[in-house]
């Protein structure tokens, strides 16, 4: 088999009080200010993050900068325009005097109404010096679109690896709530998938069009209908689903096999073999198995010239950030591997109560350099 | 091939993995939609909805199809296939003559539209890969086409074009086959890589091409392999223009036409991506500046009897590949009447209960007496006396609605003779769906009523035939009645209605004002439908409009002074694209033309109508703009709409 030690094989993950503690800890020996970049979100989760790291080390200088999505608000009722509002203000208050919030518009559509979030997102940090003057940089994804922070992510781990003068660390944080997930309603799905620029893992090549093709979708719930759109851009002739395991909910992963019964046995005809189980709450775990299973399919396929993955997250911002991490040290290692994706058009919350748990994920700098030089 | 225990979930011709099944499963009547004479000259813009058939139509002259189906050819059930392809011209004794090359259009093409970069230079990035995917597409058909491997067997493969206007920047002609990979895949690479890398783009670098030089290396004459050409004729054929800017898509349709392809040239797009404007077009005539596109809807439409035995066709081919012993066709799937105690009871009642009504409604008069005893007179089936008792409950209805109209109070026994006139397949059509309604009897099931209700497009048909299929199958394994009854087919068509009617906001764009629109036609068809007279028997499914409001519609200019009627628009649009409407263009009636807008007919099941098309009635534009904000409810004054 190919040999290709993960990049994250050892990790930071921590989760609830021990991030904070954590937090608490680091930014004692830290001179630098700290840079949270976040959305205005709706997403009553989009603030936790940014609150409870600035509460943990109240001494520190931070800044925020902050996505705003100006033509996205089309796409929202006037309920969750004031809660992104309200949101706003949260994270200004929560900076304060440790710093300066800097929005950052960027625009959801071109004039012509095609979907230019994940360019403009990749686009967000073009340049080494504006990450250097940090000691650390938090993404929180709880308030941002996979579109958004797929790209967005790529983008900071891309300028860290380019640019080795550079010790900023960067962490990825997110809020994780199940049951408010559920609650966030998903409609008027685009017409047509597409894989995520940057992250497009050779599939457009037609000089390798013959090259079998692996899909590998994370499955959540009711996403029939972004799963068979999805289908249609990949075209796959293998379908390896992820199913969370272990999980909160133990059933879980039956659930979900029960729920696409039909799609994933009569329409893709998925071998039961094939499913790969990884930990719910654990992104490094479904990274180490997505990592896995693209590594076999190209050495079982070799004699084919190899193959091309494509990644789908259907699930939570948890576990698609273990696709993320997959797809981003794959690509880095030129390999064909994808992330394709559908957005949707319009939301819509029946419940904001939520009982989220902070998840931390520390991606890049100095735990890993002591980490390669030992 | 990977086992599949239902073979009718295979909805899409790339989920079905060999040529050989492709082909077992393939019912050859589509082909009838291409003109003899010009099906592979010049350009053709083929469209649909999702699901109508583009992408088999597209895969069925690939080359590794075609040759399996010349190796085939004397199977019976691939003879008639066989015998329309080589009327087509595309297969004869030796094995196929024509090379298809099928070139998925979707991928990296609009990212080149949001570079920072001019018009022009964006243009050339365009042209440039989409000619080196063109070549290399034609390479790969080339090779198979030959039964060669690709990409070893290249350099066997002979480049040559004098007659093309321009140079391909950087190829060098004549060539080999391994030399014109090499350009195309280098040509490719360089800007795809530029696209997805997560550093600065440097477009200075990327090669940009004037037009779409490629077309001329299509030519038959231009490819030989050890010498001789490979084919007679070539067919490009550009699938998913519709994930093209439309910009690109307009460039790309008026370079072809400008330079006279040498090849034919087929560009398949889905009805999801044609603005508000093409799609109100849809199904005309005007404007045209290149063939007339292939609709694969609007075919059907005119043949729709043809499309329902198509689909019983279809049917028959999935069910025979799925090997079960007890299931030879789909027939033997579904029952097809009302028979056995049960519902002769149902029937009996109804009779009674009908009978009593007509009766105490026409306490002290003799007019219908006549009509009475003639029903009662009538024999056949207790299904069929009861669609007369229903049906003579209408005519009663109707004489009365008349004479109130009339204000004439003439209580003269009317001849039986007259309710005879009056009665036709129509009336007894509405009585049969009245019946069914009131009496809680079945209505949608049978072979006919199921492929009616695919509504136009093959990929909506194997929802529905699957559904019954699974259920017949696991009938099987019960060692049950395989055979479905009309009430299990019934409720499963009203579950897949529900199904659908409740997934319109997550599938379609703008899809709470469209469904909120599609109840106002459905709430007003059904009220409209049920009325005591049944007036338009058997029932009306769908809207109209006049052909000069739809001119309206598709007036940008008009639409900016009326933006209800924009938003209108845009919602029409929207559930045609997705096939939720079914548009007839140029009806005429009352001296008018009329856009007929027709519920899809598994609307029709959620709102309890009749499968016809045709039967409407019209709205004026401002009732149909409230309906998207507003509730149908029947009017007081029933008249008043009349």
């Amino acid at each position: 088999m190919t040999k290709l030690i993960p990049r994250w094989r050892d990790y930071v993950l921590l989760r609830g009080a021990m991030l904070s503690d954590f937090w608490t800890d680091h930014c004692r020996s830290c001179q630098e200010p700290a840079l949270f970049v976040l959305a205005k979100s709706f997403d009553p989760r989009s603030c936790l993050g940014i609150e409870t790291l600035v509460n943990s080390a109240a001494a520190r200088r931070a800044d925020a900068r902050v996505l705003l999505f100006p033509n996205e608000q089309s796409l929202m009722s006037a309920d969750l325009l004031k809660r992104a509002e309200d949101n706003f203000k949260r994270i200004h208050e929560t900076i304060g005097p440790r710093g300066t919030v800097t929005p950052h518009a960027l625009q959801f559509f071109s004039a012509e109404g095609r979907r230019v979030a994940s360019q403009n997102a990749a686009r967000v940090f073009t340049k080494s010096d504006e990450l250097s003057q940090y000691s650390d940089v938090i993404v929180d994804i709880s308030g941002m679109p996979r579109s958004i922070f797929f790209p967005l992510v790529g983008s900071l781990l891309f300028l860290l690896d380019r640019d080795s003068a550079i010790h900023t660390n960067l962490f990825v944080v997110v809020s994780e709530d199940a049951a408010l997930d559920a609650n966030i309603g998903h409609d008027q799905i685009e017409e047509f998938a597409d894989f995520l620029p940057t992250f497009r893992g050779g599939f457009a090549l037609e000089a390798t069009a013959e090259l079998p093709k692996v899909w590998i979708p994370i499955l959540g719930e009711s996403r029939l209908v972004q799963l068979d759109r999805i289908y249609d851009v990949v075209k796959p002739d293998e379908v390896c689903p992820i199913l969370p395991s272990p999980a909160r909910n133990p059933r879980r992963g039956d659930n979900l096999v029960r729920e696409y019964h039909d799609f994933l046995f009569d329409t893709l005809r998925v071998d039961p073999r094939d499913f790969i189980y990884a930990a719910e709450q654990n992104p490094f775990e479904v990274y180490r198995q997505i990592h896995r299973a693209v590594l076999q399919y190209n050495d079982s396929l070799k004699s084919l010239g190899g193959c091309k993955v494509a990644l789908s997250a259907l699930s939570s911002k948890l576990m698609s950030m273990g696709a993320l991490l997959a797809a981003y040290e794959l690509k880095s290692s030129d390999m064909d591997v994808g992330v394709a994706h559908i957005e949707c058009n319009g939301y819509g919350m029946t419940d904001a109560k939520t009982d989220s748990e902070l998840f931390g994920m520390w991606l890049a700098g100095t735990c890993y350099e002591r980490e390669n030089a030992a | 091939m990977k086992e599949t225990r239902n073979p009718f979930r295979l909805r899409r011709s790339e989920s079905i993995e060999t040529d050989n099944a492709f082909l077992n499963l393939f019912e050859p009547g589509i082909l009838d939609i291409l003109s003899a004479e010009e099906w592979c000259e010049k350009v053709h813009p083929l469209r649909s909805a999702a699901g109508g058939g583009k992408t088999s139509l597209l895969r069925l002259f690939t080359p590794s199809v075609l040759h399996t189906l010349h190796a085939r050819r004397t199977e019976d059930t691939l003879k008639p296939l066989h015998q329309k392809i080589s009327e087509l011209g595309a297969i004869n004794e030796n094995g196929p003559c024509l090379l298809g090359v099928v070139l998925l259009c979707g991928q990296n093409y609009a990212n080149l539209h949001d570079l920072d970069l001019d018009q022009a230079r964006r243009n050339r990035l365009f042209f440039s890969l989409l000619n080196a995917r063109v070549v290399l597409a034609t390479l790969r058909g080339a090779m198979a086409i030959r039964q060669l491997e690709y990409p070893r067997d290249l350099d066997r493969l002979t480049v040559t074009c004098p007659t093309m206007p321009e140079q391909l920047p950087g190829l060098s002609m004549p060539c080999n086959g391994r030399q014109l990979f090499a350009w195309a895949a280098s040509v490719e690479d360089q800007i795809c890589n530029a696209l997805d890398s997560f550093g600065p783009l440097e477009s200075g670098a990327l090669p940009g091409h004037d037009t779409l030089m490629s077309l001329w290396l299509l030519r038959p004459d231009a490819l030989r392999i050890d010498g001789t050409p490979i084919v007679t004729r070539t067919l490009l054929m550009m699938d998913d223009i519709h994930k093209l800017t439309a910009d690109q898509r307009r460039t790309l349709i008026e370079t072809v036409i400008e330079l006279r392809s040498p090849v034919g040239v087929w560009i398949a797009e889905r009805f999801e991506a044609l603005s508000t404007e093409e799609m109100l077009a849809s199904g005309s005539e005007e404007g045209r500046d290149h063939e007339r596109p292939i609709e694969i809807e609007q075919y059907w439409r005119k043949y729709f009897a043809r499309f329902e035995k198509y689909c019983i066709r279809i049917a028959d081919r999935r069910v025979a590949i799925a090997d079960s012993p007890d299931l030879k066709t789909f027939g033997t799937c579904i029952a097809g009447t009302l028979d056995g105690p049960e519902w002769t009871k149902r029937f009996t009642d109804a009779c009674a209960v009908i009978e009593a009504r007509i009766h105490s409604s026409a306490v002290g008069s003799k007019k219908y007496d006549a009509w009475i005893s003639g029903v009662k007179l009538q024999e056949g089936t207790p299904q069929e006396r009861a669609i007369a008792w229903r049906s003579l409950e209408i005519l009663i209805a109707r004489d009365r609605s008349r004479k109130q109209k009339s204000l004439l109070f003439d209580d003269e026994p009317i001849s039986e003779d007259e309710r005879q006139e009056q009665s036709d397949s129509s009336l007894n059509h509405a009585a049969e769906l009245f019946l069914a309604r009131e009496f809680d009897i079945p209505y949608y099931y049978g072979s006919d009523r199921l492929s009616r209700l695919a509504s136009l497009n093959i990929q909506q048909f194997l929802g529905i035939a699957g559904d019954v299929f699974a259920e017949s199958l696991a009938a099987t394994l019960k060692d049950g009645p395989t055979m479905l009854r009309p009430q299990r087919q019934h409720e499963l068509m009203k579950e897949a209605a529900k199904a659908w009617w409740e997934s319109i906001p997550q599938r379609v764009m703008h899809g709470h004002e469209v469904r909120r629109f599609l109840e106002g036609i459905g709430e007003f068809s059904r009220w409209y439908t049920f009325g005591p007279t049944a007036k338009n028997d058997p029932g009306v499914s769908g809207t109209a409009i006049r052909m000069s409001e739809r001119a309206n519609l598709m007036d940008p200019e008009y639409l900016k002074r009326n933006p209800e009627h924009a938003r209108l628009a845009r919602i029409i649009a929207s559930a045609l694209a997705h096939n939720l409407l079914v548009a007839d263009l140029d009806y005429n009636c009352k001296n008018e033309k009329w856009l007929v807008l027709n519920l899809n007919r598994l609307l029709c099941v959620h709102f309890d109508l009749p499968l016809g098309y045709g039967q409407y009635k019209e709205r004026p534009l401002k009732t149909l703009c409230q309906w998207i904000d507003k509730r149908f409810s029947p009017p007081a004054d029933q008249e008043a709409l009349l």
